[in-house]
């Protein structure tokens, strides 16, 4: 197995450790920026839906500043938005390269665009589901676990499958920044030296995990829609 | 038990929008009260204002002495779970099964609300459902998704979810509308029985004169955010004061026909000289269409009946005549008094 890949990729046989490592690390930070990316974008996704007009916690102010904050960032380009990030980074998490230095910034690229999502799939939800939790004398705490999250579950499986595909998508580009990982790994030996066969490697493994991103999200959906 | 003092609600939008004018109406307490008008004329705003879903914008809401229009958020949820609520378009949640949905509003006990006397505990729940899907008998769909039902199936599930805190009112916003005839009549006895064996007051909005005239005691009939006319359902049948009440109860008669086929000319209403065209109605046990026969006897009248309906509301019949009386002019007339004495209204119809 080990051999017949090596014939495949050549340079696997010297880089073999390194191209694992570069795994690992793009694993971590999907796992992390992931994770953290989810909890926020909920969270604004949920605070988008409950403080627009006629919202059951209507907000005008935290409305359009939440609103407004989130069309600037996803406005502003991945690469640039990296680099301004970086400052944060360093704050925040102590550094701004490696895995640990990429988080922030790749939390930063998610979160707007996965809160954005989350409030479409849960503005699905059937405003009658609410006024009927109303009636029955549901608090908004209720009203958001019990009706909005739940009543989602399916599209909320969706759009983070779609999330996470993208995610993996940046986590590659936040190599060129130093980031380590697939996307650094393949620019660093793919691209600059040459080993075209190192970026295909790469490629490959990142389609692997975008698949079974997706097969993982299909389930879900399947198991949850009724 | 249940009272709108001079309530109003104005929609503030491009132009303010006057949804319920100064609406004064007093439920009582397991009465069956049915609200009905045309599209737009206000009633799921007024229905609304009761659990307040809907915010007056003037006036107070009452129930059993309290002030809803004067509680914060908090308390007013806890009165709202004795509010029950069935929409038009049953309002289930797909995520849940049909035991779930109905014991979504059951506080559940939590380690957090350890000690709270009204949280239910997992096998009271149970118990719960279980009695609830056997009064709206669907025992056998206690793990089935609403997706998987048919419009009346969801609506008794609805009928159970409303009932689960036992609820001292029910309020239905066109509750049979998206129903086929015969499943709008086994919900509405579903409702009745609700009302007759639990004695829970139901308060329905409707456009059909129909589910009114089936399970209502009394009747308000709305038109531009107005009750336009009040009283109970045999009355208001009886004796419609006003046009849109005529217009309702038309649309469940065929009494209306005869207007129609005279002004077409139909052969049927062409009279001979003579011969006079009345409507009769009548809404007492002792009067039925035995008296024609007599007053035919005693005046030596023909009675033509050409046109008839006869229905029995809350057991008493409701009939509506239309009659062709031949026969001498002053024997006609002596018969029409005698009728009218005996508590039969009499209407002519002007013919050609
Ligand atoms: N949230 C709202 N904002 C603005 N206008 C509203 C709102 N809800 C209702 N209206 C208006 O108030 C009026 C009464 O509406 P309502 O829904 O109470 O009528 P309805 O009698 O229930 O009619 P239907 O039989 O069509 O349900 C209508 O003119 C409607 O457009
Ligand atoms: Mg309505």
């Amino acid at each position: 197995m080990v051999e017949l890949l090596i014939q495949i990729f050549p340079n696997l046989a010297k880089l073999g450790d390194e191209f694992v490592e570069a795994i690992g690390d793009t694993l971590q930070m999907i796992l992390f920026s992931g994770a953290a990316s989810f909890i926020l974008g909920t969270f604004f996704g949920v605070v988008l839906i409950v403080t627009r007009k006629n919202g059951i916690l209507q907000n005008r102010l935290i409305y359009n500043v939440l609103d407004k904050a989130i069309n600037v960032i996803r406005s502003i380009p991945y690469l640039i938005l990296m680099m301004m990030i970086i400052p944060l980074s360093r704050i925040l998490m102590g550094t701004g390269i490696g895995v640990k230095g990429a988080i922030v910034p790749l939390v930063f690229g998610t979160v707007p665009f996965f809160a954005r999502q989350i409030e479409t799939a849960i503005a699905e939800v059937d405003k009658g589901l609410i006024e009927a939790s109303q009636a029955m004398g549901s608090s908004p705490w209720e009203i958001i676990f019990r009706v909005y999250l739940k009543e989602s579950i399916p599209s909320i499986a969706r759009v983070t499958m779609v999330t996470a595909v993208n995610l993996v998508g940046l986590t590659a580009m936040a190599g060129a920044l130093g980031s380590g990982g697939l996307g650094d790994f393949a620019i660093r030996y793919g691209y600059q030296r040459n080993m075209t066969d190192m970026t295909y490697a790469s490629v490959i493994v990142i389609l692997i995990m975008v698949s079974i991103i997706q097969m993982i999200g299909n389930l879900i959906i399947r198991k949850t829609s009724h | 038990m249940l009272k709108l003092k001079d309530v109003s609600k104005t929609f503030h939008g491009k132009e303010n929008i006057d949804a319920v004018k100064h609406v004064n109406l007093e439920i009582q307490e397991g009465e069956i009260f049915g609200l009905i008008g045309f599209s737009g004329a206000g009633k799921s705003t007024l229905i609304r204002m009761i659990n307040l879903l809907e915010r007056p914008s003037q006036g107070q809401v009452w129930i059993d002495g309290i002030e809803l229009t004067a509680l914060n958020e908090k308390e007013l949820r806890k009165i709202r779970k004795k509010i029950g609520m069935i929409f038009q378009h049953f309002n289930l949640m797909r995520s849940r099964t049909i035991a779930q949905n109905i014991a979504y509003p059951l506080k559940r006990r939590t380690f957090w609300r350890k000690n709270d006397p009204e949280a239910w505990s997992k096998n009271e729940i149970q118990q719960k459902v279980a009695h609830l899907l056997k009064l709206v008998e669907l025992e056998d769909k206690a793990n089935a998704y609403p997706s998987e039902l048919s419009g009346g199936q969801k609506q008794r599930v609805a009928i159970a979810r409303a009932l689960a805190n036992d609820p001292k009112i029910l309020l239905c916003d066109e509750a049979t509308s998206a129903l086929d005839p015969q499943t709008t009549q086994s919900i509405l006895k579903l409702l009745k029985q609700v009302n007759q064996t639990l004695g829970i007051t139901i308060v329905l909005i409707t456009h059909e004169m129909g589910v009114i005239k089936e399970i209502c005691d009394r009747v308000g009939v709305m038109e531009d955010g107005e009750i336009k006319e009040l009283g109970n359902v045999v009355d208001v049948f009886a004796d419609p004061k006003e046009t849109i009440t005529r217009n309702f109860i038309a649309t469940t008669s065929n009494i209306s026909k005869i207007y129609e086929l005279v002004k077409q000319r139909s052969e049927i209403t062409v009279l001979r000289p003579g011969e006079r065209m009345v409507l009769l109605s009548y809404n007492t046990i002792n009067t039925n269409q035995a008296l024609i026969s007599q007053i035919s006897r005693d005046y030596e009248v023909d009675a033509n009946i050409i046109f008839g309906n006869i229905e029995v509301l809350q057991n008493k019949p409701l009939g509506r005549l239309v009659v062709i009386f031949s026969g001498k002019e002053e024997n006609i007339a002596s018969a029409i008094e005698r009728l009218k004495a005996k508590e039969v209204k009499v209407e002519e119809i002007e013919t050609w």
